[in-house]
């Protein structure tokens, strides 16, 4: 055997080794099983463009356009904080659209000065509910695209498919690198993440705004909306716990946003039968469900409170950390550094937060993570994300 | 036919696909996943 091959060989076995050392933290936090050490994960997304060393400076635009240039950035961003999971690898926001249809036109805007900030959807009228719901790619097609875009050449439309096709590339050969180059699990496999119909409602095609009157304007049309997607949403749940998942860390997972704007009415009609058959499936297959929910959680908690221990992992963003411990002590949480401690305190004031973090909740099904998704540059700060980062990676807790 | 423009309708969309230089069992599927991207891009 020659040597690059022996070399190869046991660069491969290393990874190897690491990822499954990883898989192994992740799944004694989950399953509140003592894990040797906390096991962290990075909200970092276009972030890390602004943290980069690469010269000349990229601007948002550059690098969410060039996937050369974002891989640097990614593998610069991995090899600089060694987090054991990550929710992005650039593949956030693919402006490359941007040229066929004008940066006015997206929904995800490109700002070299501000970063990146979402447009508030206006494209579906109130009438359109269910034409969304029977046929969301020819509603798109006839609807949307038409309203949002105007007049598209058939050049422009391949055009549009050929940037979608360099960002699939990207994406699976950034999966690739990140398990066998570095060793580091993936989240979940991209077809276990399931969207409810609300959601995209609130973030897709009616805004927060409109979505907020909605529920209460068109509630009949929205319960029925959702009562036909959620069909699509349990067959998915069941098709994403029967998959063989081996380098993932969640089986299934989904995000809440909309849920901030709805009371526990709404909630409960809107949008807990999709989500109470996933976890009840999850469950009772004794599988791993992941919650990203943004904003609040606590009034919420009485939904997810008697499930047994090791199922769900919630994440939090705006609440204390310790007060969600407190009404959810049953669920893993995922959390603690906070955006405002990054920029603020100084790196020993951090690692003393994460020391109390690590201490007080490391043995009861915590994962520690960024409060929210760091994505402007005052998000945080190199030398306190650095400082928490490799105190957790060298403390044992057990 | 690459400067004139598509229609948005039904047959339109699969005129599209039809035109796209990619395999012929993915044509309509990538449409589909690429339209649904840019509308969340």
């Amino acid at each position: 055997m020659c040597l690059p091959t022996i070399i190869r060989r046991y660069k491969l076995a290393t990874e190897r080794n690491k990822i499954n050392e990883r898989l192994h933290l992740f799944n004694d936090a989950i399953r509140f099983n003592n894990p040797k050490r906390v096991p962290t994960f990075s909200n970092l997304i276009t972030w890390k463009i602004h943290d980069t060393d690469i010269q000349p400076k990229p601007t948002i635009l550059e690098a969410t356009c060039d996937w050369e240039l974002m891989e640097k950035i990614v593998r610069e961003s991995i090899e600089r904080y060694n987090f054991d999971a990550y929710i992005d690898y650039g593949t956030r926001n693919n402006s490359n659209y941007h040229k066929v249809v004008g940066m006015d036109k997206m929904t995800q805007v490109i700002d070299d000065t501000h970063g990146v900030y979402a447009q508030e959807p206006n494209s579906m009228r109130d009438s359109e509910f269910w034409e969304f719901g029977e046929d969301q790619t020819m509603y798109n097609w006839t609807k949307i695209m038409p309203r949002r875009y105007g007049k598209l050449t058939y050049a422009q439309i391949k055009q549009i498919v050929d940037y979608t096709l360099e960002f699939i590339d990207y994406s699976q050969r950034m999966d690739e690198i990140t398990v066998n180059e570095y060793g580091i699990p993936t989240l979940m496999d991209g077809n276990a993440w399931l969207m409810v119909a609300v959601e995209w409602l609130f973030g897709v095609y009616r805004g927060i705004s409109k979505f907020s009157l909605d529920m209460r304007r068109h509630a009949k049309e929205i319960e029925e909306l959702s009562g036909i997607q959620n069909q699509q949403l349990f067959a998915q749940t069941d098709s994403a716990l029967s998959l063989q998942t081996e380098n993932c860390i969640f089986d299934i997972g989904t995000s809440f946003l909309a849920h901030s704007v709805m009371n526990i009415k709404q909630f409960e009609k809107l949008y807990w039968p999709a989500i109470k058959y996933a976890i009840d499936k999850a469950e009772a297959a004794d599988k791993k469900m992941f919650i990203f929910a943004e904003a609040d959680i606590i009034r919420f908690a009485d939904f997810f409170k008697d499930y047994q221990k090791g199922t769900l992992t919630i994440s939090v963003e705006m609440e204390n950390i310790y007060d969600v411990r407190k009404v959810l002590p049953n669920c893993c949480l995922m959390g603690g550094i906070t955006v405002d401690m990054l920029v603020h305190n100084t790196p020993a004031e951090c690692v003393a937060e994460a020391k109390k973090l690590c201490d007080e909740l490391g043995n009861n099904g915590y994962i520690m993570s960024q409060n929210k998704l760091l994505s402007f540059k005052n998000d945080a700060k190199r030398d306190t994300l650095k400082a928490v980062q490799d105190f957790v990676l060298n403390y044992n807790i057990n | 036919m690459d400067n004139e423009y598509v229609e948005y309708t039904v047959e339109g969309f699969k005129k599209a696909a039809e035109a796209l230089g990619i395999s012929e069992d993915q044509k309509e599927m990538m449409l589909s996943i690429s339209i649904n991207s840019l509308i969340m891009a």
